[in-house]
């Protein structure tokens, strides 16, 4: 996490939300850092999702191409 | 593993942003992610199962007889969910992001509004259709009990269910999670009931000797049809799969709950509206009026039942889908409320279903055709791009940062080659198949027009990268420490 000062402009729509929020100071800077910290926080492979494993993919392969295949296959020749 | 009640853990992202971020669409982390396998079925089941059902099994009676339109479907809806995994849920499940954001890589950061645009069409118009069909079925069925109905009836019934929608959402994106399964719950009944309604109304044998309606002479053209309008259609589930499946803590949980939830539930739903085209002449795969008529008034109820209980949980993740999409454009539309971005997200549904009810329901076909155009190629860069450029890993803040240094700023925060091979796909469908007249060339037959779409596509992106985007340095190709605060210059 960088040290510097946040650059509001920098940022598209968290910047937007930050210039536009009522009071201006503490309430939006707040929402910046909390777009910040959860930036930072997802480096971390343990707030990241689950991914799919391998088993998964292939599984996946079987049912949404093989099997589909062996459908129109079947369809076809009937 | 087991997800659906994730212990709740001190807020990485500081405290009460957790709905701040599923609002704006900022990344969620694993630890704020509260929707399991359950939660997430649920809601792609609420999601899937429509009256748009009925019109996209009309389609496919076009084209096929009963036992290969019923294998088509089940097949092309299948397929259709091999490429919304593969571009969506390993990215959006890993940041918590949804279908705009992550295809800020592919796109650039500001070049993104091409999907904002494409999701808030693609929302608003399956919504019209959706509203505009619970109004015509309101008249029909009123019709049916002998009620005398203005015209107008069909639009203000279609608004009525629209300032509903709005109703429930105001109260924020966790109504979804709350509604979803006794929606979905309520869907299932009411569509078992119709099906087996539906197809002992018919008869066995007079849908297994029903011929389609207008089938092209050459075999492999009429398979193909029927498989292109099921994996079109499932394609169109990029609007909605990325704010689904963002909500849950594991892409392994999600992973069989979207196949079959929002896969296999369009498919199932289209084969009442596939029997129905075959069987009574006319109705494009409305069975309404024909249950109406030979079923009586306590069918009609329980038909209007079940299109107002399938549709209002539809409509209600479309806004959604769309509320989000809309917060993600740069400027003012991002500071608007919730509240405000819900408001916004319907409007032009009010006005289009309040007034022209039959001009917005006539251009269905044109409609769900254009989805297929745009969302293959989607699907095939990104694909390509996450899997084989960028080897399953992003640059998080990059996603946020619209500064010079953003590593998704490209030119301008626009990604030229994202946008070519965008329309090289788009180009190579509208070569296969005219999506107004159906009117198709070789090799349509064999491959359809969106599996070549997203093929041609992802293919284009990757020379793009690889020749250009790569050696010029830009896009985050290259090997560099990640920002973990997008501000960081």
């Amino acid at each position: 996490m960088s040290a510097r000062a946040p650059k509001p402009a920098a940022m598209g729509p968290a910047a937007g939300s930050a210039a536009a929020s009522p009071p201006g100071g503490a309430a939006s800077l707040g929402r910046l850092d909390g777009l910040i910290r959860r930036c930072a926080a997802l480096e971390d492979p343990a707030e990241q999702g689950e991914p799919m494993n391998r088993l998964d993919y292939l599984l996946l392969a079987l049912a949404t191409i093989l099997l589909p295949a062996s459908i129109i296959l079947i369809g076809g020749w009937l | 593993m087991s997800t659906e009640h994730v212990a709740p853990r001190p807020p990485a992202g500081g405290p009460h942003t957790g709905e701040l971020a599923v609002e704006n669409g900022w990344p969620q982390l694993r630890s704020e992610r509260q929707w399991g396998a359950f939660t997430v079925f649920s809601t792609s089941i609420a999601t899937a199962i429509a009256t748009w059902c009925f019109i996209i099994g009309g389609f496919v009676s076009y084209y096929l007889t009963a036992v290969p339109g019923t294998m088509a479907i089940i097949a092309g809806s299948l397929i259709g969910m091999f490429f919304i995994v593969l571009a969506l849920l390993p990215v959006c499940t890993k940041y918590g992001i949804d279908s705009v954001t992550s295809s800020r890589p592919q796109f650039g950061v500001r070049g993104s509004l091409l999907s904002v645009l494409i999701i808030f069409g693609t929302t608003l118009g399956w919504n019209l259709i959706l509203f505009i069909f619970m109004g015509r079925a309101t008249t029909s069925i009123l019709r049916g009990f002998g009620i005398t109905v203005p015209g107008w009836t069909t639009g203000a019934a279609g608004v009525l269910g629209i300032l509903v929608v709005l109703a429930v959402l105001r109260g924020g994106p966790h109504k979804l999670r709350d509604l979803g399964p006794p929606i979905a719950a309520l869907t299932l009944v009411f569509g078992v009931i119709v099906m087996v309604l539906l197809v002992h109304r018919i008869g066995i044998s007079a849908l297994l000797s029903a011929p389609a309606v207008a089938p092209s002479s050459d075999s492999h053209t009429n398979w193909a049809s029927g498989l292109e309008v099921l994996i079109a259609s499932n394609l169109s589930w990029w609007a909605y799969t990325g704010g689904i499946v963002r909500n849950s803590p594991s892409s392994r949980t999600s992973l069989w709950s979207i196949v079959v939830g929002l896969g296999l539930g369009v498919g199932a739903g289209s084969l009442a509206g596939f029997y129905a085209g075959l069987v009574i002449p006319g109705s494009g795969g409305d069975p309404t009026q024909f249950l109406v008529r030979v079923g009586g008034p306590a069918i009609g109820i329980l038909l209007l039942l079940f299109i107002i209980i399938a549709d209002l949980g539809t409509a209600m993740v479309g806004v959604y889908a769309a509320a989000i999409a809309l917060r993600q454009v740069p400027g003012k539309l991002s500071t608007w409320s919730w509240q405000s971005s819900v408001v916004l997200a319907s409007l032009p549904a009010v006005v289009l279903v309040g007034f022209f009810p039959d001009v917005v329901f006539h251009h269905f076909s044109t409609f769900l055709s254009f989805l297929g155009v745009c969302f293959g190629p989607i699907c095939g860069i990104q694909i390509v791009d996450f899997f084989l450029l960028r080897k399953q890993r992003l640059d998080v803040a990059a996603l946020y940062d619209f500064s010079h240094t953003g590593a998704y700023r490209f030119w301008g925060g626009v990604n030229p080659v994202g946008f070519l091979a965008f329309a090289v796909g788009v180009a190579t469908y509208l070569y296969l198949l005219d999506p107004v007249t159906y009117q198709s060339r070789v090799p349509f037959p064999y491959l359809t027009a969106s599996l070549p779409a997203v093929v041609v596509s992802g293919l284009a992106y990757w020379a793009g990268a690889v020749l250009v985007l790569k050696p010029l340095g830009t896009g985050g190709y290259q090997a560099r420490p990640i920002k973990t605060n997008p501000m960081e210059q």
